[in-house]
């Protein structure tokens, strides 16, 4: 034992030193000690020859040679011309199609250990069909498939002139626009894959080709779907963190362990995205275990913030990156979509804040004048400024809406947990979300009249809708009232202090307490109607007079004799005449 | 099953970290019976395109116990060496088969013919790894932490950090050790190579 480890640290030292150098320190460090030094001896000749044995993990497969297939000639047609590259699963050569006047093709052949494996094979010529079928012009496109000659399957396919999203990304930031562009098509190329049952598997910059890339014709291709693709260099010792990075960390969750659905294609799509926007991946993760508790422990919007993505398009970005495959998008074309209008759409309405700035400035101080001069210069009512709508499920704060009192939300998934739907106001007491209105939008509504329209349910304490528009007699309140035993009951308050008082309308029972309610002014007129699922409810409500602060339409939720307040809503409109 | 309930694995590696090395022997029936239906399902045709290789077992296994909260992050450094001791367990169990086989040549019907294709496992290969298996028995006896290198590096496919994390030492360590130990199994499977062309009798 004292001799192994004395002839293990002479070994340790011995095998980074050569020839004569070697030798002067075995003599230095064994002197006349002969076991010892025949002991180092016998270990540096078995270091230096290798028998193979242990110098790869086990089960790697044997590396692929190279370039076996350069002149031959596959069906009679397509003449392989040279090699390309090579993956885990298979090798890519260029070759022409003699039949098509040597218009040049890519040959894909799986790896020639495939052979011994008849489900890979099969499975091979399965997607291959159906990659077949596949007709999008964002998809690269299968000419045509088979076997060679000795039983290896291979795949012809479309070759593309153009350049990689990695290599364009390289160059310099993106800008949002033609990131969300790239981002649509890379959806819809997805989409139209998944709707003939094939999963890319592994969406990533490098399978994303760009033809004509930065010109105004710009145009995406998807390459490299399915089980062929070729990620998957054969891995050695030392070399499995490089490979991570090169493919695992676009793998969703579900993709990990080991069940892809065409939801992995919808997160991976989302990492591409994130990418694209910010320089970096969502999750900076080393190996496939950590990137797994990265994922469910989750990605915060900040870095995406950070890089001028708006808070709405970081929020649909982090949904398509949700750990539960269910809580992604419902289809890649879906997800890509909203993607990129909230990119291309970020806040429809900033001239509100810097309207409201500019009254602040101004000041009480500044008297009349001032607010005249700025009145004047409110830009008139167009057909966009009669109607208002929270996009649900986004942030209301990035639609112009302003918050009021306490309140925070989440997003709520649809039924069948295949996307979102609606947003969760939540409040420990009070709060929720308005929409200023210019003197213009008031003096509109006053003479045409108004309606808000919302789905919602109350599913705890009181979820509230407001209007209180300067220049007129009341305020209008209506409450959604949730109860113990059932749906609630709508109040119509008259007076808050000193206590709540007011008009209780009962509602009918029904799954989830999601109704309709439309609250609604006449023109010139100073009462109010409600109907709640398309039924005439009640007209005369006078509106009350506590509590006033000239808001335009607001929704929000308040606790009731209640700890917290929590209600869904689905839409939330105001329109005007 | 309970989020919050530590599982049976968790309570194991809990009992392997406090240095009860019986746990070890409890873990291997619940923690092998995973990774041979996974290895099974891998290679009877739903393969995520690369399950054979063991590191992607053992990390597919990983993921899987994560995802069914049979398992806490903080317990990976052990599991990885668990796992690589019980890949090694499953390989070596392949290779004896086989040899076994070769003496009675009856083919058991679906006897894992596969998996020994993906082990590359021909008779002389399988040889090769009983081989390895005794020489690694014996460097256990005068190294314990070498013969826990190869398993994690060899058997388990662990990178060099992995390696390092899992038996908490250094990755230069690692690499010494990794390099010792490589030496020591080649002169001893070679010597074993040798006696063997020797003329006996």
């Amino acid at each position: 034992m004292m001799q192994n480890s004395r002839a293990d640290s002479v070994f340790a030292g011995a095998i980074h030193l050569s020839g004569p150098e070697r030798a002067r320190f075995l003599t230095s460090e064994c002197g006349t000690d002969e076991a010892l030094r025949a002991s180092v001896e016998r270990l540096l000749a078995a270091h230096d020859c290798s028998t193979g044995l242990l110098d790869r993990p086990l089960f790697t497969l044997p590396p692929e040679p190279e370039d076996v297939w350069s002149g031959r000639v596959l069906h009679s047609r397509y003449r392989i011309e040279r090699f390309l590259a090579r993956g885990g699963m298979s090798t890519v050569y260029l070759a022409r199609d003699e039949q098509l006047a040597g218009k040049p093709v890519v040959v894909k052949f799986l790896h020639s250990w495939a052979r011994q494996f008849a489900w890979l094979k099969e499975k091979f010529r399965g997607e291959m069909e159906a990659l077949a079928r596949v007709h999008h012009p964002a998809v690269v496109a299968v000419l045509d498939f088979g076997e060679t000659a000795d039983g290896l399957p291979f795949l012809v396919i479309e070759y593309v002139e153009g350049v990689t999203l990695r290599a364009e990304m390289a160059e310099s930031p993106m800008p949002i626009g033609r990131a969300a562009r790239i981002i649509r098509e890379t959806g819809r190329a997805a989409a139209a894959a998944h709707a003939t049952g094939v999963l890319h598997r592994d969406l990533k910059p490098e399978n994303i080709m760009l033809e004509r890339p930065g010109t105004s014709e710009e145009r995406v291709r998807l390459i490299d779907f399915g089980i062929a693709r070729m990620d998957e260099p054969s891995r050695e010792f030392n070399t499995r963190m490089t490979q991570f990075a090169g493919t695992t960390p676009y793998m969703a969750p579900e993709q990990l362990r080991g069940k892809p659905s065409a939801a992995s294609d919808i997160y991976g799509l989302a990492v591409v995205a994130y990418e694209l926007l910010t320089g970096v991946r969502p999750f900076p993760a080393t190996s496939p275990v950590e990137l797994y508790e990265q994922q469910r422990a989750g990605v915060k919007a900040e870095t995406l913030r950070r890089h001028g993505v708006s808070e709405a398009a970081a929020r649909v970005i982090l949904k398509q990156l949700s750990f539960r495959a269910e809580d992604r998008g419902s289809t890649a074309n879906e997800a890509a979509e909203l993607i990129a209008e909230a990119l291309l759409h970020p806040v429809r309405l900033v001239w509100t804040r810097r309207r409201v700035m500019t009254a602040a400035a101004t000041g009480v101080a500044a008297g009349a004048a001032g607010g005249v001069a700025w009145w004047m210069r409110e830009p008139p009512l167009g057909p966009h400024d009669r109607v208002i709508d929270m996009p649900l499920p986004s942030e209301p704060l990035e639609h112009g809406f302003q918050a009021t009192g306490e309140i925070d939300n989440r997003v709520v998934s649809n039924a069948d947990h295949t996307g979102f739907e609606a947003l969760r106001l939540i409040s420990d007491s009070q709060g929720g979300y308005h929409r200023r209105l210019t003197r213009a939008q008031v003096a509109a509504a006053q003479r045409l009249g108004w309606r808000i329209t919302f789905d919602a349910t109350a599913e705890e304490g009181i979820l509230y809708v407001n209007l209180d528009m300067p220049g007129t007699p009341a305020r209008y309140l209506f409450n959604v009232v949730a109860t113990a035993e059932g749906p609630g009951f709508v109040r119509l308050p008259t007076a808050v202090v000193p206590k709540s008082l007011g008009v209780d309308l009962p509602l009918t029972p029904k799954p989830g307490g999601r109704h309709r309610y439309v609250l609604g002014v006449g023109p010139r007129a100073t009462t109010a109607e409600v109907w709640v699922d398309g039924i005439h409810y009640y007209s005369g409500y006078k509106g009350l007079t506590d509590f006033r602060y000239r808001r335009g339409p607001e929704i929000g939720v308040a606790a009731y004799g209640t700890k917290h307040a929590a209600g869904v809503v689905w839409k939330f409109r105001f329109e005007i005449g | 099953m309970a989020a919050s309930a530590p599982s049976e694995i968790t309570l194991l590696l809990n009992r392997l970290q406090e240095g009860d090395a019986r746990a070890l022997t409890d873990l291997a029936p619940l923690i092998g019976a995973e990774l041979r239906r996974m290895a099974a399902r891998s290679l009877a045709g739903q393969p995520p395109g690369h399950t054979w290789q063991p590191t992607d077992l053992v990390h597919e296994l990983w993921v899987r116990l994560l995802g069914r909260n049979e398992l806490r992050f903080e317990n990976r450094s052990h599991f990885l060496g668990v796992a690589a001791h019980l890949m090694r367990g499953m390989v070596i169990d392949h290779a004896r088969r086989r040899c076994a086989r070769k003496r009675t040549p009856v083919e058991v019907p679906g006897a894992g013919n596969e998996f020994e294709t993906l082990l590359g496992l021909t008779d002389s290969r399988a040889a090769e790894l009983i081989a390895l298996d005794d020489a690694l028995d014996r460097l256990a006896a005068a190294s314990p932490r070498q013969s826990q290198i190869v398993e994690l590096r060899y058997f388990g496919g662990s990178s060099v950090e992995e390696t390092a994390e899992a038996l908490g030492i250094s990755p230069k360590t690692v690499k010494r050790d990794w390099a010792i130990a490589r030496a020591r199994l080649h002169a001893e499977l070679n010597r074993i190579g040798h006696d063997a062309e020797q003329p006996r009798g």
